[in-house]
């Protein structure tokens, strides 16, 4: 018959875990990029990269900005701001002042003219 | 498919499906988007393919390309819920920046902190619905303890329990299933209805609107080569799915992953066995015309004769099919379909059933046409050739190195029609080609539909129920010895003396039948009866490649196997370019990907089962629902185990090739036996059972009736009764110098080499 030996086993089953952890972690890798879960604590007094585009704001490696809490509302400044790193620069310059957002959910954020994703969060 | 058998629409059936129309119908709700999709689609097309033509004839126009666009919905969907983005950004550049941002995130606490608390999540789940569940559990193994006591039941009688499930299977599981089936047979007995159903879903996920943007694209590319709005028709395309990717729940994906899985891996399991099959045969065509096969026993040499012979069978056929094609592009117009039917018309008859009928047929048609041609009667010359125009297409042809005839008309030794002739015999042969001292079965299966016929040489997929029937099988045929004696015969004027041409003679425990120079001492030419040494057998290994030899080719392969290689005279052996030495046999393998992890599981359930059933067994006689549910579990877990064993497992034989000569230098090589194609009822591995059986019918005692030691020490009388040539030797002398006082004594001393014989036959006489 099929003749295995226990250690043979083992390592093989411990392998495949490790196999089927390591495509989880890549799988959710990606999509941790785009469902970053937002909350009071997590928008309060911190630091994220983003990037701009006319329907979505991506928050990015590209430059600096900064979003604050205030009573139901976020407001985001850009700091830093170097024009070279975004795709549509139009956009930015009508969002350079204080945005406001509506939260409808701990992953999304609507407003009037578009949904926000964040991706990659990383503080400074 | 039979059809059902109610007619259509009176059918209760028919009115099931309607409703799962209107069903499948009203999921329009979900999918509200489709149907503008579509819409959107087909006018992308039409844009696309009058872009096209415009492009093609150089007309300047304004019209605007609009696949390249994403699509906007005319009703805007409401905001909330917002549905996420699909999984891919909008633009490449975003992509790009996407990409980079997941290689960054890749190493990174944070991001390695919420998989883990993903996990950890999970893992909570799991714990959660196992407490839920861990008092059933408790519960089950405390019954589980009880059942392991003595209860005076009936033998085999079912428990209450067991009789109510039994019920209840009987009135309710039963007729539900039976209800699916009849249903299915009837939904697959009207491919239209399925048909319907595939539509509208393959309607509601978009399909229909993928495959006319992508000719939409298509069109428009070819003639733009806007690559970079490639990236759009992915991000169209990941919108376009997302629908059906909502829909369809988790676990129909799973379902279709698993599905999807295992048909790949059975793929690649089959890719395997027919690569290992192909090796095999570049193994056989690497040996000469006679091989032998040693090995000591278990290493599976009668299993690889029959293995090579089963092989050597298809290359036969196939060979015969492809020198068959040479003859039909070196006359292509010449209408071979006449001169097979004509040759089918022969065989029926039975004017034709060897290879030298089948040349003399040919060589009476030549004849009948050289009669013809000498009286220029050219009319009577094309009904002779089956209406070839041979004035036209000619008689010849000219291969490069010689000039290849038709007819034999000039005495040539050999011509493409005898050729073609004998090929054909050899191509649908009726029967095995096979002539062995065992039985082998062949796979016999070929698709016909009254033209050529073509063989199903495939080993691996057929079903298990073909290996019972004999409608898809033939038996090696029988190899009476005197066929390959071309000297004396042992019976005089036998009919099948003369009837071996061609095929694969198989041989088993040659060394028994033909002896070496040791077992044949004494034999001489000279003597009366046939013997190993006037019988000439070696020359007819020596010469039959000359019958079996077909444009050029020699139809004819002779593999024999035995324990020793020297069992087998050296005339005989050195015939064989080759001694294949069977070393080893490895343990089973399987190609299917995460076999192992089925045969751990299936280890440990066996293990569980085993230990249950045989503990089950010894307590108890009666049948509960308990051990019922299990034994039906254990079943099917068997089943899927073991058919994916025997289907795609295999052994490696690991070889060493020696030189006939046996001059110890080896070469070293594999060989594969796949357990499908082998161990489906191809030989019996006990061949000569029968011959044990009459044998031991003989006998009136059996194992039981054996006399036993009466210590673990020997005692000189039992020491005796062995009949051993070495105790008999050395007990005699002794036996010899004590003076006989008893009968029995007597016949011990003596020095027959039967002593318990008399001893036994003696007081069996005197209880008689």
């Amino acid at each position: 018959m099929y003749k295995r030996s226990k250690l043979g086993d083992f390592i093989y089953v411990i392998a495949l875990l490790f196999l089927i952890a390591i495509i989880g972690y890549f799988i959710a890798s990606w999509n941790y990029l785009g469902i970053e879960s937002i909350s009071k604590d997590n928008f309060t007094g911190r630091t994220f990269r983003c990037l701009s585009t006319d329907d979505y704001l991506y928050f990015g490696d590209y430059t600096n900005s900064t979003l604050s809490f205030n009573d139901n509302v976020y407001y985001l400044e850009y700091l830093d701001y170097k024009e070279n790193y975004f795709l549509y620069t139009s956009f930015i310059g009508d969002k350079e002042r204080n945005i406001n957002f509506a939260v409808i959910d701990s992953n999304t954020i609507y407003n009037d003219y578009f949904n926000i994703y964040l991706y990659s969060q990383s503080t400074d | 498919m039979k059809k059902a058998n109610k007619s259509f629409f009176a059918n209760y059936r028919f009115y099931i499906c309607i409703l799962i129309t209107v069903l499948l119908l009203s999921l329009f709700v979900y999918f509200p988007n489709s149907f503008y999709r579509f819409y959107v689609s087909a006018k992308d097309f039409l844009i696309s393919v009058v872009y096209y033509f415009q492009k093609l004839f150089f007309i300047n126009s304004d019209l605007k390309v609009t696949v390249t666009d994403l699509v906007t919905y005319p009703t805007t969907p409401v905001p909330t819920p917002v549905t996420p983005p699909v999984v891919i950004p909008k633009t490449y550049n975003l992509f790009v920046i996407k990409l980079s941002m997941f290689f960054h995130s890749l190493i990174n606490m944070e991001t390695l902190a919420k998989f883990l608390a993903a996990c950890l999540n999970q893992f909570a789940i799991f714990v959660r619905w196992f407490l839920i569940f861990l008092p059933l559990l408790l519960v089950v193994y405390l019954l589980h303890r009880r059942l392991f006591k003595l209860k005076d039941k009936k033998l085999g009688s079912d428990s209450r329990n067991l009789t109510k499930a039994k019920r209840f299977n009987a009135k309710v599981i039963d007729p539900i299933r039976y209800f699916f089936s009849d249903l299915f047979y009837y939904i697959f007995s009207y491919r239209f209805i399925y048909i319907i159903w595939i539509v509208i879903l393959c309607f509601y996920f978009n399909f229909f609107s993928i495959a006319l943007d992508f000719l939409a694209y298509y069109f428009y590319f070819i003639v733009s080569f806007d690559i970079k709005n490639l990236y759009i028709q992915f991000y169209k395309l990941f919108l376009d799915l997302k629908p059906m990717f909502e829909f369809v729940p988790g676990f129909v994906w799973f379902l279709i992953f698993v599905f999807v899985f295992d048909r790949m891996r059975k793929a690649h399991g089959y890719n395997v066995l027919n690569h290992h099959e192909l090796m095999n045969r570049g193994f056989i065509n690497s040996l000469g015309q006679s091989t032998f096969i040693v090995g000591t026993p278990g290493t599976g040499k009668t299993t690889a004769l029959t293995d090579m012979s089963l092989s050597q069978e298809v290359m036969f056929r196939d060979k015969a099919l492809e020198l068959m094609n040479k003859a039909y592009v070196e006359f292509p117009n010449f209408p071979f379909i006449k001169l097979e039917k004509a040759l089918q018309k022969e065989y029926e008859e039975g004017n034709i059933f060897n290879l030298a009928s089948s040349a003399k047929y040919a060589r009476n048609l030549t004849k009948a046409f050289s009669l013809f041609y000498h009286n220029q009667n050219i009319k009577d010359c094309r009904k002779v050739l089956f209406d070839y125009d041979f004035e036209t297409y000619g008689l010849e042809y000219d291969d490069g190195t010689k000039i290849i005839d038709f007819l034999s008309l000039k005495d040539a030794p050999s011509s493409v029609l005898e050729i073609y002739c004998k090929l054909y015999f050899i191509y649908v042969c009726q029967s095995s080609l096979i002539v062995s001292n065992y039985g082998i079965r062949s796979d016999f299966s070929f698709m016909d539909q009254g033209n050529l016929p073509l063989w199903d040489y495939e080993f691996f997929k057929t079903s298990s129920a073909s290996a019972n029937d004999n409608r898809y099988s033939s038996i090696s045929h029988i190899l009476d010895w005197d066929t390959v004696r071309i000297g004396k015969k042992m019976i005089k004027n036998n009919k099948n003396s003369n009837a071996f041409e061609f095929g694969i003679v198989s041989i088993t425990e040659i060394g028994k039948e033909r002896g070496n120079q040791y077992d044949t001492k004494g034999l001489k030419k000279s003597d009366k009866e046939t013997n190993q040494i006037n019988d000439q057998f070696n020359n007819f290994l020596k010469l039959i490649r000359h019958s079996a030899t077909v444009d050029n080719f020699p139809f004819i392969k002779i593999i024999f196997d035995e324990q020793r290689a020297e069992s087998l005279g050296a005339d005989g052996r050195e015939l064989c370019e080759k001694v294949i030495n069977i070393k080893e046999k490895s343990d089973a393998k399987n190609p299917l990907w995460l076999f192992r992890l089925e045969s751990i599981f299936f280890d440990f359930a066996t293990s569980k089962f085993t230990n249950f059933h045989n503990r089950f067994r010894f307590y108890r006689s009666d049948n509960i629902l308990y051990s019922h549910l299990i034994d039906f579990i254990y079943s099917k877990i068997y089943h899927h185990y073991i058919n994916l064993f025997n289907t795609f497992g295999y052994s490696i034989q690991m070889i060493d090739l020696e030189s006939s000569k046996l001059d110890s230098n080896f070469e070293t090589a594999k060989y594969f036996l796949s357990y499908k194609k082998i161990y489906s009822y191809r030989f019996a591995t006990d061949a000569f059972a029968d011959y044990f059986y009459r044998k031991s019918n003989t006998s009136n005692i059996g194992l039981n009736s054996i006399s036993s030691f009466k210590t673990y020490r020997a005692s000189l009388e039992e020491l005796l009764s062995e009949n051993s040539y070495l105790f008999n030797s050395l007990l005699s002398p002794i036996m010899m110098s004590q003076q006989p006082k008893e009968k029995g004594d007597l016949r011990r001393a003596s020095r027959s080499p039967f002593p318990a014989d008399h001893i036994e036959s003696s007081e069996r006489d005197d209880s008689s």
